[in-house]
């Protein structure tokens, strides 16, 4: 049954009831529509591509920000270009890389577009300054170049040359 | 319950419904592939070039979708006559394209900061140079020579074939270059009795609104004091549409000391010798009538064939030092 009140009862993808307050659940565009249509949730709400733990972590992000004010399209803008991170959102984002890739998954998917800026941001810090090599290993990305291929690459875009 | 509630849960239920695209096809497990394309682009846009360069390198998948940011200008290999940048076409650690390739090396590869290129770490000498410990030629906007293109030019040249040039694009092959050999009708009597094969490149260059010059180069090989020698023997035709010169014009090297310009346009001067790498600079033609157009030649000796390059391959390379090149920049000659 739905929660009464302010509270609003979401249902995760392994069938878990979690309990929210809809200020909180607000923070996600898609339920705010959602709720806007409806007037008053009466049922249960579905999430159905996102699991328990996972589904936690984000009310948990949602809590902590509901009452960041909304930001403007320039705000916004800025926001994007930089990768600065403050420091609770960094400390949340200190988990293992499944968990984090499903924040950003669950993030895109309830449409919370600061959640979904923090995890991009996460990962893009994890990307910067490495070489390849790095980076396949922070990611678990399989080499499937040859080392010829990769010489030619190199050597097709002037970027290396040996006697 | 109500018909539209209904199709509002059922519109949750279905994630299709909100997913932008399909997801890019590469190994489940692996949490970055798992992302749809429009987030791994929103990553890509908080990277630096360099870096999203590195992460497009990583596999085939990501390799064949972004290709166009390895084709990014700014990572091109910098010749100076096209960018007129000399921030760029300098081995500064801010440059993108040196931030990218310093980010590339690794046990097999390294960057040197003469020849802007990763070289083997077999090749490599003490302080981030290699053992040609000389810099890069420039000699027209199409034709920027590293030592290791003068060697292979040298071995086209004495029609030597080497195991090793077949990693690379073949020269012959290369359109910038055609191969002349003395039967050719085109080959030039004057460099009949000097060489058996030379290559030619020509190009067009409207380098100012009001500057057009025809660029034609011949590389050959001749004898200097019983030494053999490389030689670059540039033809410029150059027409200028309205003067005076701009005094804020980009200067346009003929040798890495002399700008090309005021020196064909300076009514006192028919030929010279550039006091630091021994260019030799001629005025070919007297100036037509309008004083409108000059022939110029410019042959630079790029010096011997021993490996390492000597130092008339060094006198003939782009400054390095982005102080002094500052200042001949601004003076232009």
């Amino acid at each position: 049954m739905a929660a009464a009140g302010n509270l609003l009862t979401f249902v995760s993808a392994d069938n878990v009831h979690i309990e929210v307050e809809r200020d909180v659940a607000e923070r996600s565009l898609l339920i705010k529509n959602m709720l806007e249509d409806l007037g008053e949730a009466t049922e249960d709400i579905p999430i159905p591509n996102v699991n328990e733990p996972v589904l936690r972590k984000v009310i948990e992000w949602c809590r902590h920000h509901k009452n960041d004010p909304p930001a403007s399209t320039e705000d916004e803008d800025s926001r994007r270009k930089t990768t600065d991170i403050d420091e609770w959102d960094q400390k949340f984002t200190q988990v293992d890389q499944e968990m984090l890739f499903e924040i950003i998954l669950a993030a895109n998917y309830l449409d919370i577009k600061g959640l979904l800026d923090v995890g991009c941001k996460t990962v893009a810090n994890m990307i910067k300054g490495k070489s390849p090599e790095e980076i396949r290993k922070t990611f678990n990305i399989q080499n499937d170049f040859t080392p010829e291929e990769e010489d030619q690459i190199r050597r097709e875009n002037e970027w290396a040359e040996d006697r | 319950m109500d018909q539209h509630i209904k199709d509002l849960i059922n519109a949750v239920r279905h994630p299709r419904a909100c997913w932008k695209s399909s997801r890019i096809p590469n190994s489940p497990r692996n949490g970055l592939f798992r992302l749809p394309p429009h987030l791994l682009e929103r990553i890509l846009e908080l990277l630096p070039l360099s870096s999203q360069a590195c992460l497009v390198l990583t596999c085939h998948t990501l390799y064949r979708i972004y290709t166009p940011i390895l084709q990014d200008h700014r990572l091109r290999f910098p010749r100076l006559l096209a960018n007129r940048d000399p921030t760029i076409s300098l081995g500064q650690a801010n440059v993108p394209r040196n931030i990218f390739l310093r980010q590339l090396q690794n046990h097999k590869w390294s960057f040197c900061e003469a020849c802007l290129k990763l070289h083997p770490r077999t090749e490599m000498a003490e302080g981030n140079l290699c053992h040609a410990h000389a810099g890069i030629v420039d000699l027209c906007p199409c034709l920027t020579l590293t030592p290791r293109d003068k060697f292979r030019l040298v071995r086209v040249l004495r029609n030597i074939s080497n195991a090793k040039d077949r990693r690379h694009y073949s020269i012959e092959q290369d359109p910038r270059f055609e191969v002349l050999t003395d039967r050719d009708p085109r080959f030039p009597q004057w460099m009949v009795k000097k060489c058996l094969r030379a290559l030619f490149h020509r190009c067009t260059v409207h380098y100012h609104a009001n500057v057009w010059m025809d660029v034609r180069i011949r590389f050959y090989l001749a004898s200097k004091h019983k030494i053999p020698i490389l030689v670059a023997h540039t033809d410029y035709k150059v027409t200028l549409y309205s003067r005076p010169l701009l005094a804020s014009m980009t200067p346009y090297f003929a040798c890495p000391h002399r700008s090309l310009l005021p020196w064909a346009f300076h009514r006192h001067w028919h030929s010279s010798d550039c006091l630091v790498c021994d260019a030799w600079l001629r005025l070919n033609r007297i100036p037509d009538i309008d004083g409108k157009e000059r022939d110029v030649h410019v042959v630079r000796d790029l010096g011997g064939f021993r490996w390492p390059p000597d130092i008339r391959w060094e006198q003939q390379c782009r400054l390095r030092d982005p102080v002094s090149y500052k200042r001949l920049w601004v003076n232009g000659t």
